[in-house]
């Protein structure tokens, strides 16, 4: 192995693909589109909760009890009905624009399930406005029910109270990491990410070699280097380029969470507790961002790396049996068959992490790139299976590498025709 | 000396045997000529020499070292199907392909920058290679095979794909190059090439190498046994004359090869009666003559026949 040869092999690779417009737009976008995905929902919170709009509605209560209820649960919105408008003059009232909506509440609707109360609205504030309202009867109603069901008080409280539960992953500091939930879903990003990377960097590698080939100046650098020499330097040219765009990636993730969010949500949360809410709706509905330890990036970004290796040699060896790409989809399919089959065991394996399913299948090598990485963002991966896992994906790629370079040898210089699985087994055995 | 020495070299290919027993010596200095049809074996004789595929059996020695990484920055090699990269610019290409033969960074600037202006490109260093014309990347690709300074330059089908002002051009930076002392390596399915410029041969066919040695050498002990015959008249009486072998056979021109019992009196006369002779002269054959006769004309397929232009 002549190593200054494959560092120049190497240079030309990385310095090739990082100078295309291509790759600057792609790799700088990424964490603008991150930030666009993480500002918008907490955005979004900001601008609705906002909505101040005076609105009223004039509520017809016979029972006497209800109204004060409502009122309760959002002030300056129920109104009691003036006493004597008829259901034509409160209709007139909506339409002409005077208050929002109308109903009508009597001591049925609380004795009597099957009762419908109709609330008639003029339409505004959409579905929130009209949720709200729902939940505000519903929840009037209920209380209603539980006072007058003659049980201790003891008993009412227990039927209204429902316990409270956060499950929260402890940091290791000891803070929290952040909800289960968003580490459910931050989980699922990372491994599609590396998941999706693994077919883009292949067909890279695989590209490249096809060009090479296409372009017959592989018989030019083959008779200065070594073929393995070269297919070497460009996986780990190339890798380097995919490294690169992680970093950057990463860099700009940390950025966003760390700068540019509590810049959007305006400074410290606590001062702002309108922003507060909203981010913790935000929260709950899974958009908030988790911590992420230093230690599901190192893991998320060397899981890119060996993945990458792990399948790039073979997607190497596919570009060197081939006269242009379109040829390329048999050949491939044996390739991106474990990745696909990763990518579906990825749901399973993130929601129960430690089950016997996701432990095995996450040591696989060719699945470990991804689900290695689903499972570490999730939970605490014990440190021998991360580095069984490292162990087994070098073993395999070490493997790969040499029988990819067998192929990749008679391969890049075989012109005029598409080589099928038959020829491939052949090339192998060559001396 | 012997700048390349094939000895006993065979290469397989599943079922086909590329290059049978092959064994010939190229001298310092000299211009080497591979002969032979297409499909004789003479590219996979030169992947090897090269590193590029390795021999089955046989070794081969470049001054004297047998083939390897070391001997690949010895060799200057163009492929007979071009390439360079389409998307990178001639002077980085240039620098990239000069490195990788062993070059420091320093030195393979100014080797491409001296070789740039001596064809004058030097302004197309900045362009990418698929903005310049066949005929230009041709000479980058040129450039980039003998930037090195190699001791022996190997050129596969030199002039295919050339038109007639390139390939003379070619023919005199060859010769030019020989003249500095370097070892010149080339094969060609064209005979006409070799005549004029090979000091030494090696005729392929079939993946053997079926005559091996100087040319001059060679044609005086194929004897002068071919007329050349330039003349006036209807042509067809050649075809009434035993025992003959017509190459090159045109209008008012044919190239024949005395066979056993029939003597060039006898196509003198034959020819006196039948046109106006202008020209008659008895030389020794050429290279297409001979490699006719040594592989026998039954031996033929149809292919090399129309190959050789024999008739």
């Amino acid at each position: 192995m002549n190593w200054s040869k494959i560092s120049l092999i190497i240079q030309r690779e990385y310095m090739t693909r990082v100078r295309t417009k291509a790759f600057i737009i792609t790799t700088l976008l990424m964490p603008v589109f991150i930030l666009v995905l993480v500002g918008i929902p907490i955005l979004m919170e900001k601008f609705v909760s906002d909505d101040d709009t005076k609105r009223m509605i004039y509520v017809v209560d016979e029972t006497q009890v209800l109204l004060p209820r409502l009122v309760e649960s959002t002030q300056d919105l129920y109104m009691m009905a003036p006493d004597g408008l008829s259901e034509d003059s409160l209709i007139q009232l909506v339409l002409s624009g005077n208050i929002n909506g109308y109903m009508f509440l009597d001591a049925e609707h609380v004795s009597n399930n099957d009762k419908k109360i109709q609330v008639l609205t003029d339409g505004t504030g959409g579905i929130r406005f009209s949720t709200d309202i729902r939940s505000d009867v519903r929840n009037a109603i209920y209380e209603e029910r539980i006072s007058k069901a003659e049980v201790s008080e003891a008993v009412q409280n227990i039927i209204k109270n429902r316990a409270t539960v956060n499950v929260t992953k402890l940091a290791e500091d000891g803070g929290s990491a952040g909800d289960s939930t968003a580490l459910f879903f931050l989980g699922y990003a990372l491994a599609f990410i590396i998941y999706i990377s693994l077919f883009v960097y292949g067909s890279i590698v695989m590209r490249g070699v096809i060009e090479e080939k296409t372009s017959r100046i592989v018989e030019v650098i083959t008779s200065s280097v070594k073929p393995f020499e070269l297919m070497l330097g460009k996986v780990l040219g190339v890798g380097m380029v995919g490294l690169t765009q992680f970093g950057v990636w990463i860099l700009g993730t940390i950025i966003i969470t760390a700068v540019i969010v509590p810049l959007i949500t305006g400074g410290s949360s606590t001062a702002d507790p309108q922003m507060a809410q909203a981010m913790e709706v935000a929260q709950n509905e899974g958009f908030g961002m988790p911590v992420i330890s230093a230690k599901v990036w190192i893991v998320f970004i060397l899981n890119f790396f060996f993945g990458y290796l792990l399948y790039s040699s073979l997607f190497a060896a596919v570009g060197s049996a081939v006269e242009s790409e379109t040829d390329t989809q048999q050949l491939s399919l044996p390739i991106t068959i474990p990745i696909i089959i990763a990518i579906i065991l990825m749901p399973q394996v993130t929601s129960s992490p430690e089950s016997s399913l996701a432990v095995i299948s996450s040591l696989i090598p060719f699945l470990s790139p991804v689900l290695m990485t689903a499972r570490v963002s999730v939970i605490d991966v014990p440190f021998w299976q991360i580095g069984l896992s490292y162990v087994l994906m070098t073993v395999t790629f070490l493997a790969c590498i040499v029988l990819a370079g067998k192929i990749y040898r008679v391969g890049i210089l075989m012109y005029g025709k598409k080589a099928g699985f038959k020829e491939l087994f052949k090339w192998i055995r060559y001396s | 000396m012997s700048d390349i020495s094939v000895r006993q070299i065979s290469k397989k290919f599943e079922n086909h045997q590329a290059v049978d027993n092959v064994s010939f010596e190229a001298v310092s200095g000299r211009i080497f000529g591979l002969l032979g049809p297409n499909g004789a074996g003479k590219t996979t004789t030169i992947r090897m020499i090269n590193n590029i595929l390795y021999p089955d059996s046989g070794e081969i020695l470049v001054k004297g070292e047998k083939v390897g990484p070391n001997t690949q920055s010895l060799v200057g090699y163009m492929p007979e199907e071009r390439g360079l990269y389409k998307k990178m610019k001639v002077g980085e290409q240039l620098l990239y392909l000069i490195r990788l033969k062993g070059l420091s960074h320093k030195d393979a600037v100014a080797a491409a920058k001296y070789w740039l202006e001596r064809f004058d490109a030097y302004e197309w260093k900045d362009k990418m290679i698929s903005e310049l014309s066949k005929g230009m990347s041709q000479k980058i690709q040129f450039i980039a095979t003998i930037a090195h300074d190699p001791g022996i330059l190997i050129f596969d089908e030199p002039f295919s794909g050339l038109d007639p002002i390139n390939s003379e051009l070619l023919k005199n930076i060859i010769i030019e190059l020989k003249d500095n002392g370097k070892t010149i390596f080339f094969s060609t399915h064209r005979m006409e090439q070799v005549e004029q410029m090979c000091d030494d041969i090696c005729l392929f066919n079939r993946g053997k190498a079926i005559l091996n040695g100087e040319l001059r050498g060679i044609k005086k002990s194929f004897g002068e046994n071919t007329v050349e015959l330039d003349f006036h008249g209807d042509g067809s009486f050649l075809d009434a004359i035993p025992n003959i072998r017509i190459n090159n056979k045109a209008s008012n021109h044919a190239e024949i090869r005395l066979l056993e019992g029939t003597t060039h009196r006898d196509v003198l006369e034959a020819a006196m009666a039948a046109v106006d002779i202008t020209r008659f002269e008895l030389v020794e054959p050429s290279l297409n003559e001979i490699f006719i006769s040594t592989v026998g004309v039954d031996n033929l397929n149809a292919e090399e026949k129309a190959a050789l232009g024999a008739k």
